[in-house]
């Protein structure tokens, strides 16, 4: 394993070092003083056998901890170990006491200046957590700072699964399961945005998804890209009413049945609707009697089924009240829906934008 | 649904007292209904007006009199509510107006009183 960058983190909170990203042949081109630690923390991966003898840190104060925690080190047995180095497997340094860095980490980042500064004291947590915050749209950044100190990880998790997208095979669901079983303690419940796109690989899995869902109970947007995949629809049952603060919801290449999902989310105020399925006779599950809030915008690009969603929001019983309508159709029927779409809105419009593919004049 | 049907409907706009952003995208021979919509649109809030045409590879059929209208609309919206119109406008493949802004809305072109932006014609 090579690595391009090394790097050196002082903490004086936690009183130990930490090297990782330890560059292939430079095992002596280290110059850092380890006078003042207590701990030095290396990363077992970085060690290559023959350099590991090379390094001469002996002041350090508490002796060495070998971070193990990412591989195996079939080097150790091979190597010529110094005897008064911790064997891989013996006394580590409670968790939170541990320093690790992921490697490869620009030197020039805001996070890699934060690593080296030489902070007198310890800082305030509100402090740390606006240092942390700066680092909000950095996700390499931020997984470095998960990893810091077990009083790191709630602010940096804040960030780091704000927005959380299942894009199969790359970002898979099965993955997410294994790295978070218990649903008690998902970084689920971080999540203000989740996107899934080819909603049946995740509702064809056989998994109880109501107990998963349900982990995502502080989601405000939601996306569903493409409902229907290989000719399965997905059944959207497992997230109704899953997150009660739902604010936004946009559904692509989807069936009918997205209407009795809206009407779950009470608070929802912003609707995309793009591509629908054509209307297969599907009635409403249950009529609603009460419907969403409604308030935000509406964006319909539905071309060919614009008079079937139309139908079903009339049939929302506490109204329309979209401040912003951007809607699309092509053929002629459809710009009376439109208009009617417009009348029913008029008093809460501020901005509307139709877009008509119509062939030919109809006027 | 015959053409009558559709004769006299158009987005009733005269109660969107709150409309602060419109934006028509169509097809330059059914300009007749974007003037339409404008001829009773609520102007106390509106701020920004954005007019994009759509237009075949072939002449499309307009009517001189709808461009007319929405010349003479637009200029009165700028003199008297301060509002310049943005007109958007897809290229043919050499770069070329399909729609000849200048001629169809004379007095505007004239009076500098509109944006032409061009932009990409979807596929």
């Amino acid at each position: 394993m090579g690595y391009h960058h090394f790097c050196v983190c002082y903490l004086p909170c936690i009183n130990h070092i930490c090297v990782f990203g330890w560059p292939k042949g430079h095992g002596t081109s280290l110059n850092v003083s380890f006078h003042d630690f207590r701990y030095v923390c290396f990363s077992l991966p970085t060690l290559q056998g023959a350099e590991i003898p090379l390094m001469t840190t002996t002041n350090c104060a508490g002796g060495y901890l070998l971070q193990t925690s990412e591989c195996t080190p079939p080097s150790v047995s091979s190597s010529p170990w110094p005897q008064h180095w911790p064997s891989p497997s013996g006394p580590s340094l409670p968790r939170e006491r541990v320093v690790c860095w992921e490697s490869g980490v620009d030197f020039d980042h805001p996070a890699a200046r934060l690593r080296v500064t030489t902070m007198s004291c310890s800082l305030p947590p509100e402090i740390l957590d606006a240092i942390i915050d700066q680092l909000y749209d950095e996700p390499t950044s931020l997984k470095a700072c998960c990893l810091v100190s077990k009083s790191w990880i709630p602010r940096t998790q804040k960030h780091l699964f704000v927005h959380i997208e299942f894009d199969p095979p790359k970002h898979s669901f099965g993955s997410w399961m294994r790295m978070s079983p218990d649903p008690s303690n998902s970084p689920a419940h971080r999540a203000h945005s989740l996107t899934i796109l080819y909603l049946p690989t995740i509702t064809f899995t056989g998994t109880d998804l109501c107990g998963w869902t349900s982990t995502f109970d502080n989601v405000t947007h939601l996306h569903f890209e493409r409902c229907i995949w290989t000719s399965h629809s997905a059944d959207l049952t497992p997230f109704f009413g899953f997150s009660p603060a739902l604010r936004s919801l946009r559904m692509t290449y989807t069936s009918f049945e997205v209407f009795d999902l809206i009407c779950s989310f009470p608070l929802l105020e912003d609707l995309a609707l793009v591509d629908l399925r054509p209307e297969d006779g599907t009635v409403w599950r249950r009529a609603p009697s009460i419907s969403p809030k409604l308030t935000g915008s509406l964006d319909l690009d539905t071309t060919r089924e614009l008079h079937s969603v139309t139908r079903r929001l009339w049939d929302f019983p506490n109204g329309l009240h979209f401040a912003k309508i951007a809607m699309s159709f092509g053929i002629g029927q459809d710009f009376l829906l439109a208009t009617d779409l417009v009348s029913r809105c008029s008093s809460t419009l501020e901005s509307l934008n139709i877009r008509s593919s119509l062939k030919s004049a109809f006027f | 649904m015959d053409v009558a049907t559709f004769r006299g409907r158009f987005p009733d706009l005269s109660k969107a007292a709150k409309l602060k952003d419109l934006m028509f995208l169509s097809r330059a021979c059914n300009i007749h209904w974007i003037v339409a919509a404008l001829k009773n649109v609520e102007y106390k809030n509106l701020r920004q007006l954005t007019i994009r045409l759509e237009t075949a590879d072939e002449p499309e059929e307009t009517d001189d009199e709808d461009w007319q209208d929405l010349d003479r609309l637009l200029v009165q919206f700028w003199t008297s509510y301060s509002i310049r119109p943005q007109l958007g406008y897809a290229p043919d493949s050499k770069g070329r107006e399909r729609v000849r802004l200048p001629d169809l809305l004379p007095e505007l072109t004239k009076r500098e009183l509109v944006d032409l932006v061009e932009y990409s014609h979807p596929a």
